[in-house]
């Protein structure tokens, strides 16, 4: 049902024209002061009006094959007490709090809260310390089972902390086809970052 | 959250306005289950409603949120078929993975039971008193006795009616949704069902009292967590079409010592056919974010299960996740009595740990971290743990 609403809000808001998918990449593409070197093009929302469900509050959405398929978020900029996402419309549930002396551990859990607020359930397979964006950061694998449709997704997520602030990119995609296929170009992606420290 | 709604409505709306008002007149010794329902004609109301319905059942059939655990299954099955009598065969009871306190039933013999609610009961006995509840509303047909009370009172319930004669199998989203807000059962049919729910626990054994707990237990939680309150709450149909927590509490203990002492709780056969789904009900549980109404639930567990390293270590957990005034400290202090018990998951010093890492406390962090490995030595997050440990260092 989830799914089916946000088809329909997508369709509508995009008839009212406050909606607008452009083409980001590829080559050098910034989110905020993380810089990324593409190999290929993607699919950036643009909305003032929509909270994604697979992403909400996400400083930026990206995509390769369309919304409700394959999200590529950016949580990045966030300051320490500063909340990670935004609450679903109508929800009005708390969000969690970037703070500086989380581990990767607690900023997993909190973009958990963040992405599952829809009733989506998030498992995180592994997660592992990795350099990110030219600093020490970590890559955390999950699994999430969208409400909306039960579809079973894959996910990766890269963060970092740098200048004081949260960077954190996360992909998902279902599980068959989609991650397999898409996973390796947007792991080189989420690779390929970099942050003026 | 809409087609829950709407199914929860029409689970918990009806008419068939003979047998309801005669059900209501007589008391609940004289009260005699009804005959079992035949699907009724695809071009009326009542066949545009099942129709529905089966989709629904579908749906809930293929969703990856049903949980399916055959043992888990044929317990709830044999408590609905001991409370539901002829009616056993025409109920199919629905167990899925949402951690809210809910159970529906619709008009073509679907229930739906959430696992919020499973988590929240102590006894076999609780469990069948919402069982009896839910099976009340389909024996007194209330979703078709709430569609033509709302067809008769309105020009929109009377295109409701058109359009449901005209379903045929064939209901669409649109059409689920104009149901949604209009099929919400009335109290008097919660009241109802109530006094049948009473009435089918003690037929089948049960002690009659559970049912009144099972209302307790709730509104301990929704006082606890009236400010932090998600919006489910807020909304459900559930809270907002049902009598007063207090009220149906109350009546239920009235209707209860009616029927006298004794019964069956089965409160260790619950126990045991939750065991295995426990853990991953209390995680989801905490993912709700409503801590308070979590301690309320996880500290009356403990008032059963004082030794259950689990649970104290799951209140420790939502002490940690509030992270709020002296919630570190709590969340320390949980975990430190749960490690002296039995059913302690090594989880718990890894969340130690990173609690005396948020209190400054590098060097506990850094003893918990390596019990975390000790116990855990191919944890998928063992390196990463082992960074903080050298951090420390």
């Amino acid at each position: 049902m989830k799914l089916r609403i946000l088809l329909a809000a997508l369709a509508l808001a995009a008839l009212a024209g406050c909606t607008s998918i452009t083409k980001v990449g590829p080559g050098q593409v910034t989110v905020k002061d993380l810089t990324l070197n593409l190999e290929g093009p993607w699919n950036k929302f643009e909305s003032s009006a929509l909270v994604l469900f697979q992403a909400p509050g996400a400083t930026e959405i990206w995509t390769r094959e369309g919304f409700t398929l394959d999200v590529l978020a950016f949580y990045v900029g966030i300051g320490d007490g500063e909340a990670i996402g935004q609450s679903l419309p109508r929800t009005q549930k708390k969000m969690p709090v970037f703070r500086l002396k989380m581990a990767p551990h607690e900023i997993v859990e909190a973009f958990e809260t963040v992405v599952t607020q829809d009733g989506s359930t998030l498992k995180v397979a592994k997660i592992e310390p990795m350099r990110f964006a030219g600093g020490d950061g970590f890559r955390f694998e999950y699994e999430l089972k969208r409400k909306g449709d039960s579809l079973l997704f894959n996910g990766i997520g890269f963060a970092t902390v740098a200048n004081k602030k949260l960077y954190l990119m996360a992909y998902s995609a279902p599980r068959t086809h989609y991650f397999p296929k898409l996973a390796p170009g947007m792991e080189a992606a989420m690779r390929s970052a970099t942050i003026k420290r | 959250m809409q087609r829950r709604r709407f199914v929860l409505g029409c689970g918990c709306a009806a008419v068939g306005a003979l047998p309801w008002t005669r059900a209501l007149a007589q008391t609940p010794a004289e009260w005699a289950m009804p005959g079992r329902l035949q699907r009724p004609a695809a071009d009326t109301d009542e066949g545009g409603l099942w129709a529905m319905m089966d989709r629904e059942e579908q749906r809930t059939r293929r969703s990856g949120f049903l949980i399916r655990d055959k043992a888990l299954q044929d317990y709830v099955n044999g408590i609905a078929c001991r409370l539901a009598g002829d009616h056993c065969p025409d109920i199919r009871v629905y167990i899925v993975q949402t951690p809210y306190f809910n159970a529906f039933m619709a008009p073509n013999g679907m229930m739906q039971v959430w696992s919020g609610l499973l988590v929240r009961m102590t006894s076999e006995a609780q469990l069948a008193a919402i069982l009896g509840h839910e099976i009340g509303h389909y024996v007194q047909r209330h979703s078709l006795e709430r569609l033509r009370d709302v067809k008769s009172k309105s020009a929109f319930g009377q295109f409701l009616g058109i359009l449901l004669a005209r379903a045929g199998g064939v209901g669409t989203i649109a059409q689920l949704a104009l149901l949604a807000g209009a099929l919400a059962y009335s109290r008097d049919q919660e009241r109802e069902a109530d006094r049948i729910g009473v009435e089918l626990m003690a037929r089948a054994g049960y002690a009659p009292m559970e049912a009144s707990r099972v209302w307790t237990q709730l509104l301990e939680e929704l006082k606890a967590g009236a400010k932090e309150r998600d919006e489910y709450w807020d909304q459900s149909v559930l809270f907002k079409t049902h009598p007063p927590g207090e009220e149906r509490e109350r009546t239920l203990a009235q209707l209860a010592a009616a029927k006298g002492p004794g019964g069956r709780t089965g409160d260790k056969e619950y126990r045991e056919a939750l065991a295995l789904h426990r853990n991953e009900f209390l995680v989801d549980e905490l993912k709700r974010r409503t801590f308070a109404e979590t301690r309320v639930l996880l500290e009356r567990m403990l008032a059963a299960f004082p030794d259950d390293g689990e649970l104290q270590y799951f209140l420790g957990e939502a002490f940690r996740l509030r992270a709020e005034d002296k919630d570190l400290e709590h969340a320390v202090a949980a975990y430190r009595k749960s490690e002296a018990m039995k059913g302690t998951p090594a989880e718990m010093y890894r969340s130690m740990g990173l609690v005396h890492r948020q209190l400054g406390d590098e060097a506990q962090a850094g003893t918990a971290f390596a019990r975390y490995l000790e116990l855990k030595p191919a944890a998928p997050d063992g390196a990463l743990i082992r960074t903080y440990i050298k951090r420390n260092d």
